[in-house]
């Protein structure tokens, strides 16, 4: 995959604009992807930025398989599950329980009502239910790939999802009709 | 379906989206150093490549930079290495010291001032060294402002309930990053959102202790292996080394030099060897030397209120972050659901079991002002608690509800992982229980609550420093009651209560809480009917005149309070209504009076 600077298809690219052109297109959708399960921009930036890097860093690995910023969410999903580990364990371990909320930065949704709804809604979820919720109904990934993701049972992702659909119900203010 | 639609909705999320400019163009920076893009053999982005990676210098100027310096200083002190700053002068060197020293009871009575730099090497394993620099850490400690620590039974590394907020309030210290690392910014304080929680952190216990801790980990300080070694000088070297997991072949292994007759660790030297993560093979390669100084520091205490910085507005504190709030007065407890969207599960009562009110703890002299809390609590899931929620946490809020500051995590005595937690199976009928130790840094009093916090759906805990005195109590219909005095900012107050120690009950009164004299503030609960107040301190009796006849009640002192007032509370017999209430002084005359529900008024005037 390689972008091609707009307008500049007669012009000899240098790496360095190689480099810019495929940073400027794929930036938006990772940084996008991320943020959309976020929720705060701070977090956002970090996981863009560990993305980038361990792309980098493994970029022996991409064959061209499949679109370069298809790998790049693959590698960001990764980095994102991470990022939910830890913020689980931080809910285990009571740690900044209130640091969050002090952290979160809208700035980013407040273009949109709807967005930032959805996405509060997201945030006030237990970590393990966003997980869920996030690669299942946001990344498509079937529950039982979910499980695995989440090195846990079937069983149980079916629950937080049950839970994490119960609890968006109630922040969303829609019927239960399921 | 439900599901469908709630995909649609979620999808709304998923959109690109531009991160801000300095962003963009800060990471560009990065990476394109990072790639050395300047060889077209390594663009990764037109087509996969052979040939390694070129390794190149790493540079200061990296936006992680101060993010993994912090870590370094940080597990550089970690490890399971325990208090290290009594150690008495005719102390052996042997490996037991740092046992000694972790047990060693405090009572030394200066002030910990130390400044240190630390050089630190870090490499990431394989084709890109993620980069080196300094970190320094200057300042003192020099007043129990944080949250007290302790050491638990077994040796138990004591836990920190988070990272680096704390750190960074810890005393006067901060951490700074060095002039090589950032040029354009020479000296600024780490920003303490991007410490991660994994990482270890450093505690300085009030006063008279240091101590290395593992943050959020449980690690034992028992895995440590140590060994000592007499320096020729007469000083001690220690060298220990940590098993983080049985299951991985990486190790801590840490050096400590402790100088002759010197009370505090003049070094610390660590490396990780075989330390695997994901990305690769962390090595750490650090060293920390302390300049220490055991000269007595001047204590200034601190204006009330004013210590604890504004982590959180009053308007914070009532936001949905604390609720679904439950409180509780004094001793007792409550019932709060941490997963309201979950009829079967997430129930919790919390109880208040003991709150101990120290002058210190152990030999440490709190500020004036300063107030050491122990309190005995026990949690009881109720029902099935899972999905990490019900983590509770507890905030300090100043005297007058302006701030609240986060304090201690919870604590059991003698155990891992105090929090309720759906990995420890905590089922229905189980609980935990144990002893907080907290310090209060702002004014102690009767205006103060703690506050214990939620994490999602979190707790919120009001619990007063004191227990609130019994003013009257009795039995109705086999039901039995109690009432009880509290002060709320500016407003003494009396309230029935069911035993044991039930919120629930019947309705408060509250008057002002410098009352005048004479003054008498009743109220009337629901059915059962009960009378009760608070009166001026010249009032001795209560006299209730009801449609039935006189009910006279003592009004017990409020003193322990702090104020010059008295509460009562009396059943109303059946079928009495009350005219008046009385206050009679302690020769048995009227000093005032306040009218009653049966009352004669303009609209019903008496016959």
């Amino acid at each position: 995959m390689t972008p091609v600077a707009q307008g500049s298809s007669e012009q000899s690219l240098t790496p360095e604009d190689d480099f810019r052109a495929w940073y400027d297109s794929t930036l938006p959708r990772v940084y996008g992807y991320l943020l959309a399960r976020c929720g705060d921009t701070a977090a956002a930036e970090e996981l863009t930025q560990r993305t980038y890097i361990e792309a980098i860093r493994s970029r022996q690995t991409f064959q061209g398989r499949s679109a370069d910023t298809t790998w790049l969410i693959g590698i960001a999903r990764h980095e994102l599950l991470d990022h939910f580990r830890r913020q689980e364990r931080d809910e285990r371990r009571r740690i900044h329980l209130v640091r969050r909320a002090v952290e979160t930065d809208e700035g980013e949704w407040q273009a949109s009502d709807e967005r930032q709804v959805l996405a509060r809604a997201l945030r006030a979820l237990p970590m393990a239910q966003r997980m869920a919720v996030v690669l299942h109904y946001l990344d498509d990934l079937p529950v039982r790939s979910v499980a695995d993701s989440m090195g846990r049972s079937v069983g149980a992702i079916e629950s937080l999802l049950s839970r994490g659909r119960a609890k968006l119900r109630q922040q969303l203010g829609e019927d239960d009709d399921e | 379906m439900m599901s469908d639609r709630l995909r649609a909705r979620l999808r709304a999320l998923d959109r690109p989206e531009e991160p801000s400019p300095a962003f963009r163009e800060s990471l560009y920076q990065q990476l394109a150093r990072r790639a050395d893009i300047a060889a077209p053999s390594d663009l990764p982005w037109t087509a996969p490549v052979a040939a390694p990676v070129k390794v190149r210098a790493a540079s200061g100027r990296r936006r992680w930079l101060p993010l993994l310096a912090a870590a370094v200083v940080a597990t550089s002190l970690a490890g399971g290495l325990a208090a290290l700053s009594t150690r008495p002068a005719e102390q052996a060197c042997e490996p037991a010291l740092a046992q000694t020293l972790a047990e060693a009871a405090p009572g030394i009575d200066y002030t910990y001032t130390a400044e240190g730099i630390i050089d630190r090497t870090l490499t990431l394993a394989g084709d890109v060294p993620v980069g080196d620099g300094q970190v320094r850490l200057s300042g003192r400690h020099s007043a129990p402002d944080r949250t007290h620590e302790q050491y638990l039974e077994g040796k138990e590394i004591a836990l920190i309930g988070s990272g680096a907020d704390e750190s960074l309030r810890i005393g006067l210290a901060n951490w700074f990053l060095s002039a090589d690392a950032a040029p354009e910014r020479p000296w600024r304080t780490v920003d303490a959102t991007i410490w991660e929680p994994e990482w270890p952190n450093l505690a300085l216990l009030p006063r008279d202790r240091v101590a290395f801790l593992l943050q959020g980990s449980t690690e034992p300080a028992s895995a440590v292996d140590w060994t000592a070694l007499t320096a020729p000088d007469g000083g001690c070297r220690l060298t220990g080394t940590i098993v983080p997991s049985p299951s991985s072949a990486a190790r801590r292994t840490i050096t400590v030099e402790i100088a002759p007759n010197a009370a505090l660790p003049t070094s610390i030297h660590e490396e990780w060897t075989d330390y695997q993560t994901q990305i690769g093979a962390w090595t750490h390669d650090v060293t920390w030397r302390f300049t220490p100084s055991v000269e007595p520091v001047v204590i200034e205490p601190p204006a009330p209120d004013s210590v604890a910085p504004p982590m959180f507005s009053a308007e914070d504190l009532e936001t949905s972050q604390f609720s679904p709030r439950m409180t509780i007065d004094g001793l007792g407890g409550a019932v709060v659901d941490v997963a309201p969207g979950d009829p079967d599960a997430g129930d919790i009562r919390v109880t208040v079991l003991e709150i101990r009110e120290d002058t210190g703890y152990g030999q440490t002299v709190p500020f004036p002002g300063t107030t050491f809390l122990a309190v005995k609590t026990r949690q009881e899931a109720l029902q099935v608690i899972d999905g990490g929620a019900g983590s509770l946490s507890w905030l300090a809020v100043s005297s007058d509800g302006a701030y609240g500051v986060p304090l201690a995590a919870w604590r059991i005595e003698g155990g891992y992982e105090p929090v309720l937690d759906a990995r420890l199976g905590l089922q229905p009928g189980e609980s935990l229980e144990g002893w907080m130790h907290l310090v209060a840094p702002i004014t102690g009093g009767v205006d103060m609550y703690w506050h214990l916090g939620g994490s999602t759906v979190g707790p919120s805990l009001r619990v007063k420093l004191r227990s609130d005195p019994v003013i009257g109590s009795g039995e109705i219909d086999g039901v039995p009651w109690e009432a009880v005095a509290y002060e709320e900012i500016g407003r003494l107050c009396t309230a029935i209560r069911e035993r044991p120690g039930d919120e629930s009950g019947g309705g408060a009164a509250c008057g002002p809480r410098l009352m005048p004299s004479p003054g008498i503030f009743p109220s009337m609960s629901g059915e059962p009917l009960i009378a009760h107040g608070v009166t001026s301190e010249d009032v001795a009796t209560v006299r209730l005149e009801t449609t039935t006849g006189n009910v006279d009640v003592s009004v017990t002192t409020l003193a322990n309070l702090g104020v010059p007032a008295g509460g009562w509370a009396v059943a109303v017999p059946s079928g009495a209504e009350v005219i008046f209430f009385v206050g009679l002084d302690g020769d048995g005359v009227e000093v005032g009076r306040s009218v009653g529900p049966a009352a004669p008024s303009v609209d019903d005037p008496a016959p």
